[in-house]
């Protein structure tokens, strides 16, 4: 039965993380939401609209984390996800969530995310590498040696890592991702 | 190419309608989102919260709607899907609407509804075992309809699957596939890959002069 670890935060996109959740439930796959705290999680509504140059944030749906990032065993999971918006800025400081995300990196396995998500892979010391994400992430991107792709509406994929803009491409990214795990014999093993 | 209709309007659940319309461009089909007026939508989230005995409600994502009921025609659509959340309560007083909905009864179109999304067919049919959140179970029995007690799982009648609640967006769209599948309703994989991509990067633009956004 495989596994999928997705950690978020306070702040984290309701959207982007409601949709990996429920995906990968449908799919049929193990899920542990992993967080700081084992409390309700303050998602936001993540939106650019009239009159702002920058998104707009509003409360979104609560979501209870299964486990705290220490409580996590990384070589249990099959696969990361890493949903987006300002969590991501907060959670890369977390020595145990890096750690964790090392871990798929060292050891190839793939890695979902979206959004301000690519910060953690980041700050995971992932070089080289292709990525999209939000626009204004792009100096992050390009400061940590990566290269920044002006994806649009299409997943940008470098090995095990699949990156996605943002809003509404959840289904891209989320499609591209399982395409990933699928190919790798990734299953669910349905009941 | 296959064509799945959603009808939303302003309180439409953020929750149900994001996940319902993103699924169904996953798959590659075309989706078109109705509403009484083509224009952006408010959703709302809906939560219990401690101390409250019903739901609280909170402004959602905006999202827009593609057309006016009245200007689709329900002919040209596969199946339809009809979220949640506090719109359905006066969608279901919207004639066309009602009318809509008919059409997939009448040629039994498969038809998906969760949460508060059954009121609008407790408008529409009757005979048929139906769920949906706790709150609108005197509906669903005053229309001649039986109310089925699910919790966590979808209820099938015929060509209607209904299902409880947030979370579980995921077993009301898996069961939802899993009925147009039997029914060969399925976009091709070249029909699916130039679709979505073409519905994503339009959803964006007409975001960006609704809402008159940078992006």
């Amino acid at each position: 039965m495989a596994r999928i670890l997705i950690i978020a935060g306070d702040c984290s996109s309701s959207a982007q993380l409601q949709y990996s959740v429920y995906r990968m439930l449908e799919e049929g796959f193990v899920v542990t939401l992993a967080a700081p705290a084992r409390k309700g999680l303050f998602t936001v509504i993540d939106q650019r609209v009239e009159g702002w140059d920058y998104d707009t944030e509003k409360r979104g749906y609560t979501l209870w984390p299964d486990a705290t990032p220490n409580e996590v065993d990384p070589p249990l999971y099959d696969a990361l996800i890493l949903p987006g918006w300002r969590a991501a800025e907060a959670l890369r400081n977390f020595p145990r969530c890096i750690k964790i995300v090392s871990h798929f990196l060292e050891n190839n396995k793939p890695i979902a995310s979206i959004c301000q998500g690519p910060r953690i892979l980041i700050a995971a010391g992932v070089k080289g590498r292709r990525m999209t994400g939000l626009d204004m992430i792009k100096p992050d991107v390009v400061a940590s040696g990566n290269t920044w792709v002006d994806a649009g509406d299409k997943a940008v994929v470098d090995g095990n890592i699949v990156t996605v803009s943002r809003r509404p491409y959840y289904y891209v990214w989320m499609r591209s991702f399982l395409s990933m795990l699928k190919e790798r014999g990734i299953a669910a093993g349905h009941a | 190419m296959a064509r799945i209709l959603i009808i939303a309007g302003d309180g439409s659940s953020a929750g149900h309608l994001d996940y319902a319309l993103g699924r169904m461009l996953e798959e590659g089909y075309d989706v078109t989102v109705a509403a009484p007026v083509k224009k952006p939508l408010i959703t709302v989230v809906h939560e219990m919260e401690e101390g409250i005995s019903t739901y609280v409600e909170r402004p959602g994502y905006i999202m827009n709607a593609d057309a006016s009921l009245d200007e689709i025609n329900p002919s040209t659509f596969d199946a339809l899907l009809l979220p949640g959340g506090r719109a359905p309560e006066y969608l279901r007083n919207v004639k066309r609407c009602i009318e809509v909905v008919r059409h997939f009864v009448d040629h039994d179109k498969p038809i998906g509804a969760i949460c508060h999304g059954p009121l609008i067919l407790a408008a529409a049919v009757t005979g048929k075992r139906l769920t949906g959140v706790d709150f609108i179970k005197p509906d669903i029995i005053a229309s001649g309809n039986t109310w089925v007690e699910t919790k966590s799982e979808f209820v099938v009648d015929g060509n209607i699957v209904t299902a409880w609640v947030t979370p579980f967006y995921y077993v009301w769209i898996r069961e939802f596939l899993s009925m147009l599948k039997e029914r060969g309703i399925r976009p091709s994989r070249a029909e699916r890959d130039q679709e979505s991509s073409r519905q994503g990067r339009e959803r964006v633009r007409e975001n960006a002069v609704a809402m008159g956004s940078s992006k």
